[in-house]
Order: C-alpha cells, then sequence, then structure tokens
C-alpha cells in the first residue's frame, strides 16, 4: 500500500453509499469524469478522508519510450483486481467490485441477486445470478406496466421490505459478456421510489419453448432460493434469514420454468393482479400502501 | 445410538441457525454453509431425536404430534432426509425392508390411509 502511496496522485474523491465509505483515486484527472456513472444508488460525497475502502486506479496509455505502453491497472486497497491494456473493462471491474463490497458490507441493508419490479404496491422479485435472464424478465415487466427497482440486487431493511437500486438495466445482446445500459423509461418504466413488501417471489430459469406453469412452494423453500443469491450470507446468515424469512411471510412464492418473457411476464402480474383484489390492502403489513 | 434394528438417532445442535415458520423449520448449517427447509414431519423427528427415543416411539409421537398415520417407514424417510442433510450426529442405517421402500410406495400407502386415492 505505500508503494501505492508514493506514486502521484492527480485526482481522488470520498463518498459514503449505504454506511461505508470509500474512496477513489487516479493518476490522470480525465479518468474521474467516468466515475459518477459507476457508483451505487444513492451515494453522497463523504465529509472526511478516511475510507474502508480504497480504489487506485492507474491510468497506463503510451510510455516515455517509442513503442512502449503501460497497462492501465486498479487496485482496491492494495490488492490488484484489473490490469488491461483498454480502460474499459478496468472501469467495469471498478464497478462489479465496488458494487459487491457494498453488498457484502453494508450494515443495515441485506443484498440478494435479484430483478425486482413493483405491482399494484408491492414488490416482485425474482432471484438469479447474472445470465439467468432477471434482466430479461424485468424488462419485460418494465414493458407491460410495471415499476423499477432493480435488475441487480433486491435490497432488504429490516421489516423485509425490498428498496430500489435503481441502476441502468444491462441488457446483454447474444454471447456478449457486457451489457448495454438502457434506462428503465427507454423500456416504458420509470423507477420506483420508496420501499415495498414482497408481493411474490418467483423462482425461474429460461427454457427454450417452455411454458410459464409455476406452482405455488411454500415461504420456507422461497427462503431458501433467496439464500442462494444472498451475498452476505456467509458472513450474516442469522440476520439474512431473519429478514427473508419476515421478507416472504405474505408472498406468493411461485416456481418453474419459463418460456419467453412477455408471455411469463403478463400471465404473472395478471395473477398477482388477482391477488391483489383477494387481499384487501388492510392485510398488508404496515408502510405498505 | 441404540442397536442395528433399534436405533436411537441423536440429532445435530451444533453449529446451526434454526428459525421457525408456520409450517416449516429452516435450518442453516455454519460448517457447511448450507439452508435446509424441513417439512412437519422432518422437524419433528429431527426435534425428537435425543439419543434415546427409538423409531417406533418417534413413528408415535408423529402421530400424536401432526395427527396423521405415522408408521415407522415415515419416521425411516425423515431419518434419511436427515442424515442427507447432515443433521444427525451418526448417521442410521435403514434395515433392509425399509431401503427397499420408495417414497412413492410410501406416499401411497399415506394417501390411501388418508383418503386420498
Amino acid at each position: 500500500m505505500r508503494k501505492l502511496d508514493r506514486l502521484g496522485w492527480a485526482d481522488g474523491t470520498c463518498f459514503v453509499a449505504y454506511g461505508l465509505r470509500v474512496g477513489v483515486r487516479v493518476n490522470a484527472p480525465g479518468a474521474m469524469d467516468r466515475l459518477p456513472a459507476l457508483l451505487p444508488p444513492g451515494w453522497k460525497p463523504a465529509g472526511s478522508p478516511e475510507v474502508d475502502r480504497l480504489y487506485s486506479l492507474i491510468v497506463g496509455g503510451e510510455g516515455s519510450r517509442p513503442n512502449v505502453r503501460h497497462f492501465n491497472l486498479l487496485y482496491a486497497n492494495s490488492a490488484r483486481i484489473a490490469r488491461s491494456m483498454d480502460l474499459d473493462p478496468v472501469f467495469s471491474n471498478l464497478e462489479s467490485d465496488l458494487q459487491l463490497y457494498i453488498a457484502e458490507r453494508a450494515r443495515r441493508r441485506l443484498f440478494v441477486h435479484a430483478g425486482v419490479v413493483g405491482w399494484h404496491g408491492r414488490a416482485i422479485v425474482i432471484p438469479g445470478r447474472s445470465f439467468s435472464g432477471k434482466t430479461t424478465l424485468v424488462a419485460a415487466l418494465l414493458r407491460a406496466g410495471a415499476t423499477y427497482y432493480s435488475d441487480e440486487f433486491a435490497v432488504f431493511d429490516g421489516r423485509g421490505r425490498v428498496h430500489p437500486y435503481p441502476t441502468p438495466l444491462s441488457i446483454r445482446e447474444g454471447k456478449d459478456a457486457r451489457g448495454k445500459r438502457c434506462p428503465p423509461e427507454a423500456l416504458g418504466g420509470h423507477p420506483g421510489v420508496g420501499p415495498l413488501p414482497v408481493g411474490s417471489v418467483v423462482v425461474t430459469k429460461y427454457r427454450q419453448g417452455a411454458r410459464w406453469r409455476p406452482r405455488q412452494v411454500t415461504p420456507g423453500r422461497a427462503v431458501l432460493a433467496l439464500l442462494a443469491h444472498t451475498v452476505p450470507v456467509r458472513r450474516r446468515p442469522r440476520a439474512a434469514i431473519t429478514r427473508l424469512r419476515k421478507a416472504v411471510s405474505d408472498a406468493l412464492v411461485l416456481k418453474g420454468v419459463r418460456g419467453e418473457a412477455e408471455e411469463m411476464a403478463e400471465s404473472l402480474l395478471r395473477r398477482l393482479e388477482e391477488r391483489v383484489i383477494a387481499v384487501p390492502a388492510e392485510r398488508l403489513p404496515q408502510g405498505a400502501a | 445410538m441404540g442397536n442395528a434394528n433399534n436405533p436411537t438417532p441423536r440429532a445435530r445442535k451444533e453449529g446451526l441457525l434454526v428459525e421457525e415458520l408456520p409450517d416449516e423449520t429452516l435450518v442453516y448449517d455454519l460448517k457447511r454453509d448450507k439452508a435446509h427447509c424441513l417439512n412437519p414431519t422432518a422437524a419433528l423427528v429431527w426435534q425428537h431425536c435425543d439419543g434415546q427415543t427409538t423409531v417406533a416411539e418417534l413413528a408415535a409421537l408423529l402421530e400424536k404430534g401432526l395427527e396423521i398415520p405415522a408408521n415407522d417407514v415415515l419416521v425411516w424417510m425423515a431419518l434419511e432426509r436427515l442424515r442427507r442433510a447432515h443433521l444427525l450426529t451418526e448417521p442410521v442405517r435403514l434395515p433392509a425392508p425399509q431401503a427397499r421402500y420408495s417414497r412413492r410406495q410410501a406416499m401411497r400407502t399415506w394417501g390411501w390411509v388418508r383418503g386420498w386415492r
């Protein structure tokens, strides 16, 4: 770390997100311009330079001698986490490492890998890792009229409610690992504002030609599915189980393979709409309206 | 653990987090970082595996606690599930006839008893 500290740093910033203090420093002033787009929702500038985690970005580029180029390097504290001639993958690593760090260490929120939309004052949570098709399904739900909460994390509070984590959707085309950024408005949706109680947990994966004919499973099975995608489950298993149990207590839990996302989205929203009519609002937990 | 024909299984209690849900029991294994969801039958058997209660006694407890026509087969199935989830201190060996008794057969018997057929 001391070696890194001795390098000349041109610019830097500190911010707070989900109670964690993070710093970023760069050796090339222009590199900071790309940073705000990579930061987690709700970040605020920090007053103090003391941080829990410090990212150091060394922009390589042309060397002092002809035909020599230096790698772009990224360090998280003293560990090197990216090395590339191209700057894009380095920024991409910075964003994903920062997201995971916050998801793992946030004290007052529980982060679960999931897509989330709002529908009639309740959240639909779709747990799943990257490449599981959750973004495609979230996009289809937005086109069908749902409110956007997240395509990356379901962020639970102590009462089991889901908070928005509205980063732009990362829509992949073909086998390209890096997705195209797409704001929810481009899909006809708009970002949600307040926390929502969980109305439904949908455990699904895509299978070509499949029809969405889910079976209802128990809240315990829903907790298992969510736990499998909970980022800090090893660090805080008790808190995770307690929050998730609260979260699914009034939720409709559906499990099954799906075919095309549009077809499933409409069927799912229709089913939940019927349930909202069947279960009056006064039965919802406090703060759900 | 009793003898081979009349075992008295003992539940593992260390290194586990247990959370009760209305009709299920969630168990998180801190050693293996794996969660399990026990149905009422498995949960009741697990709760009473104290190293002194026999399979026949566990079946009687199931009948009383869940008001179902339980038998040894159902207990053996629950014990097998608990063994696979590493929730018993020592594995119990199914006696030969039970080992050949499939889940489907057990459900059929149980369903017939409950008038599901």
